[in-house]
């Protein structure tokens, strides 16, 4: 990763930034030049996108839902050229009166639900008044005013006419009874009667309520309203068939210019942190060194005017990291990234985790049958179906540990769970371990894996150190455990009678003289001769932590006999069910080894995933990862709808 | 002979369920840790995962304890009855307590710290690695457990 300045001629800004998005190479960062100008460049369509995108909003719900196979099948992006993008920018005053058009529409449906709204509301009033025999322009004459009264008939015993009866002996009114819970109350004009009613009415907890809007009696406006209503729906559902085709005719054309020109807003949205001058604008940031040269390639082909200008690192400042490898181990990275970025002075990890990852993955499914399936589905992904970048990858991933599951299985004897009794043969003669009969010599690879792995990290924090230039450094640190390591693989050897090249006693002494190397090695660090022994002291408590990651190995066997114990109990509960011999128990029998093998291999690839990335973590990189660094984050462009192919 | 048999099957069954009840209870803590911080970023979910699976490590020690208590004892693959006296027996159950306990205990501290470590995340996601190693130095123990019972099971006589 390079610290740079791009310098660009002014008129060029779109187009050279437009190269770099495209790349996505470059990640900017706030410039430190000072005392310049404000750019000129601006964003020209601040004002379209958010409409284009207010009306994608919209309308999406009104489109018409693709099946899942299709989406699957076909892709949820649609393809374009460059040139077709480029020709889509120019032509972005066909969008204005589509936009135009679609908020025309948006403001109908506002209208009418408005419309709508009243009339529900007048049509909810007027059902509760439907019997009322008074017209409703006379509830109010010269002399008298009805009040319309209603009481919340829920916990009342008594109709709501008897209760105001009884309150109102002593004033005069006219009650005209509407339904057990509404009435209307006629009394003679006259602010005081009025004000001594309404606290009456209170009184019985009951409510004046606003009367329905008319003419007529409730009754004849009811129908009247009633009417209106279903008018009203018609006109929306008129509305609704035009959202639709709207959707079908111009979504699609909304959301690529959205995104596109969500892009450029992206773009452009580097030059708050950038500096300008008249003609210049001049952007800092974090080149990818790898993709430089293609980047000027195309500036020189588009006649683009800007340059890098390559700057130094300031104080402590720590470049971002991004890790790139080849597409053999570029599935790998899946995993690396679930941990995070490495130091940006860390090797990346992905080439020397992927062989592991792979065998550990295996050793966690150990069965041909589950190994098979995921390389199925994977291949149906990966060949079948349009899937983004990143799913593509992780299809590969589950192919080759698909793969690894195969393999691990035919030689553990993993087969859907099958006594391996009742194998043929030819299955028979390929089986090396027996997990569940003999588990010892799985516990035994699983720690010699284990120790394997240590010693690869040991070798790897070896080379990192070189590749920094501290070979000496590395040797002095690793060198006196590798050998011990060395040498407790020989000792085992000797006593188990692999080998006789030296004498038990004679390893035993320099298994000594290497605790020595160890004691010394560590202790040259320290300034002081107590800063020597506690770093001595603490290399030696070193040791602990290298038995706790080998024995955390451990888990490969049990992951792998749990997996072999779930399909062996699937298989079982079956085979119990199918005894019972009919056409039913025949069926629920399928049913029981269809589901109960789905369940297995899902939470049995979630377990080998997450505890195989694990030992990687944990017992690998702590061998050779010192820091955490911040994941590279370029310019780039986010394909939702659209995606630009190379030409 | 039968009782030792069934202390065998007591030091199995004790050595995978305090295993298995230490790694339910600290992957409880450390996933409602992680389901409050998923719902904020779900961008997240990976890294979640991973931090919630760490304190499954005692059930999987406990499941290998099970296992290599059945076989050291002859009991898993045997094809006819097996003579196991009651101190043998007695040795088995012992045997496996190391592993049983520490997992219990560990798996339970290591849910706690692996939500805390959630937290560390979800503030900055290149805090994983230091998560990640906050929460196993707790783990350390139960491998100490594994060690401990090895060590008892290979000197049973």
């Amino acid at each position: 990763m390079q610290k740079v300045r791009l310098s660009v001629y002014t008129a060029d800004v779109d187009t050279a930034l437009n190269i770099i998005q495209r790349a996505g190479a470059l990640e900017f960062t706030a410039t430190t030049i000072t005392d310049t100008k404000a750019s000129k460049v601006t964003f020209p369509y601040a004002d379209l996108l958010p409409r284009v995108q207010h009306a994608v909003q919209f309308l999406s719900p009104y489109a018409k839902k693709r099946s899942l196979w299709r989406t699957l099948r076909d892709g949820s992006q649609e393809e374009i050229s460059e040139n077709d993008l480029a020709g889509r920018m120019k032509n972005m005053d066909v969008i204005l009166p589509l936009v135009t058009d679609f908020e025309r529409l948006q403001v109908e449906f506002v209208e009418i639900n408005e419309k709508l709204r009243l009339q529900e509301e007048q049509h909810r009033l007027l059902s509760t008044w439907k019997e009322l025999p008074i017209k409703l322009s006379q509830l109010e004459t010269a002399t008298t005013k009805t009040l319309l009264v209603f009481r919340d008939p829920r916990g009342e015993t008594e109709s709501l006419k008897l209760s105001l009866e009884k309150v109102l002996a002593t004033l005069p009114g006219v009650i005209t009874e509407v339904s057990d819970s509404a009435v209307a109350l006629t009394i003679a004009k006259g602010s005081e009667t009025k004000a001594a009613v309404e606290a009456l009415v209170l009184a019985v907890n009951a409510d004046i309520v606003i009367p329905p809007q008319g003419v007529e009696i409730p009754d004849i406006e009811f129908a009247a309203v009633s009417q209106a209503l279903a008018a009203t729906k018609g006109e929306l559902g008129l509305l609704y068939d035009q959202a639709e085709h709207f959707a079908l005719t111009h979504l699609n054309q909304l959301q690529i210019v959205g995104e596109i020109l969500s892009w450029q807003k992206d773009r452009l949205s580097a030059i708050g942190d950038a500096a300008s001058t008249e003609y210049t604008v001049m952007f800092d940031g974090w080149l990818n060194k790898g993709k430089k040269a293609a980047i000027e390639a195309e500036f020189v082909k588009k006649d683009v005017a800007a340059v890098f200008a390559e700057l130094e690192l300031v104080g402590d400042e720590q470049p971002p990291v991004d890790i790139e490898n080849n597409s053999f181990f570029r599935p790998f990275e899946v995993v690396t990234r679930l941990y995070g970025m490495p130091g940006y002075k860390d090797l990346d990890p992905t080439v020397f985790l992927a062989a592991f990852f792979f065998l550990f993955f295996g050793l966690s499914l150990t069965d041909v049958g589950y190994g098979l399936f995921l390389m199925t589905v994977s291949l149906i992904v990966l060949t079948l179906f349009k899937v983004s970048a990143a799913i593509r990858l992780f299809a590969k991933l589950l192919l080759l540990v698909g793969f690894s599951t195969v393999l691990v299985g035919a030689l553990f004897g993993g087969y859907l769970g099958v006594d391996p009794e009742l194998l043929p043969d030819a299955l028979k003669a390929i089986q090396l371990f027996d997990p569940i009969g003999n588990p010892l010599p799985v516990f035994y690879l699983a720690l010699g894996l284990g120790v394997f792995q240590v010693m690869v990290g040991m070798l790897v924090k070896v080379y990192s150190e070189y590749k920094q230039g501290r070979f000496v450094t590395g040797v002095l640190d690793q060198g006196p455990w590798f050998i011990m390591f060395c040498l407790g693989i020989l000792y085992l050897a000797i006593s188990l009678g692999y080998t006789s090249i030296l004498a038990a006693g004679q390893v035993i002494s320099l298994i000594y003289v290497t605790v020595a190397l160890i004691v010394l090695s560590a202790g040259r660090h320290g300034d002081t001769i107590f800063a020597k022994i506690k770093d001595s002291l603490s290399a030696l408590y070193s040791s602990i932590g290298y038995f706790s990651d080998i024995l955390s190995y451990s888990r490969l066997l049990a992951l792998g006999l749990a997996t072999t114990a779930l399909a062996f109990a699937v298989n079982m509960i079956a085979g119990m069910v199918f005894e019972k011999g009919s056409y039913i128990s025949y069926f629920l029998a399928a049913l029981v080894l269809i589901v109960g093998h789905l369940f297995t291999l899902a939470v049995n690839t979630l377990g080998a995933f997450i505890h195989s990335a694990r030992l990687q973590f944990v017992e690998f990189f702590g061998k050779f990862i010192t820091g955490t660094g911040r994941e590279f984050n370029p310019l780039s462009r986010t394909e939702k709808h659209v995606t630009v192919r190379d030409e | 002979m039968e009782i030792g048999i069934a202390l065998v099957f007591i030091g199995a069954a004790i050595t995978a369920t305090l295993g298995f009840a230490g790694s339910a209870i600290g992957m409880g803590f450390a996933g409602q840790a992680a389901a409050g911080v998923v719902g904020e970023k779900p961008n997240l979910f990976g890294k979640m995962l991973l931090m919630q699976a760490l304190p499954g490590s005692q059930g999987i020690y406990g499941l290998v304890g099970a296992f290599l208590i059945l076989s050291f004892s002859g009991v898993l693959g045997a094809t006819e009855a097996l003579n196991i006296s009651t101190t043998v027996g007695m040795q088995y159950l012992f045997a496996g307590l190391p592993i049983g306990i520490a997992g219990l205990i560990s798996g339970i501290y290591q849910g706690i710290v692996a939500a805390a470590g959630v937290s560390l995340i979800a503030k900055d996601e290149s805090n994983m690695g230091r998560a990640i190693v906050l929460s196993v130095m707790v783990e350390t123990w139960a491998i100490f457990g594994v060690l401990i019972s090895f060590i008892l099971l290979i000197s049973i006589v």
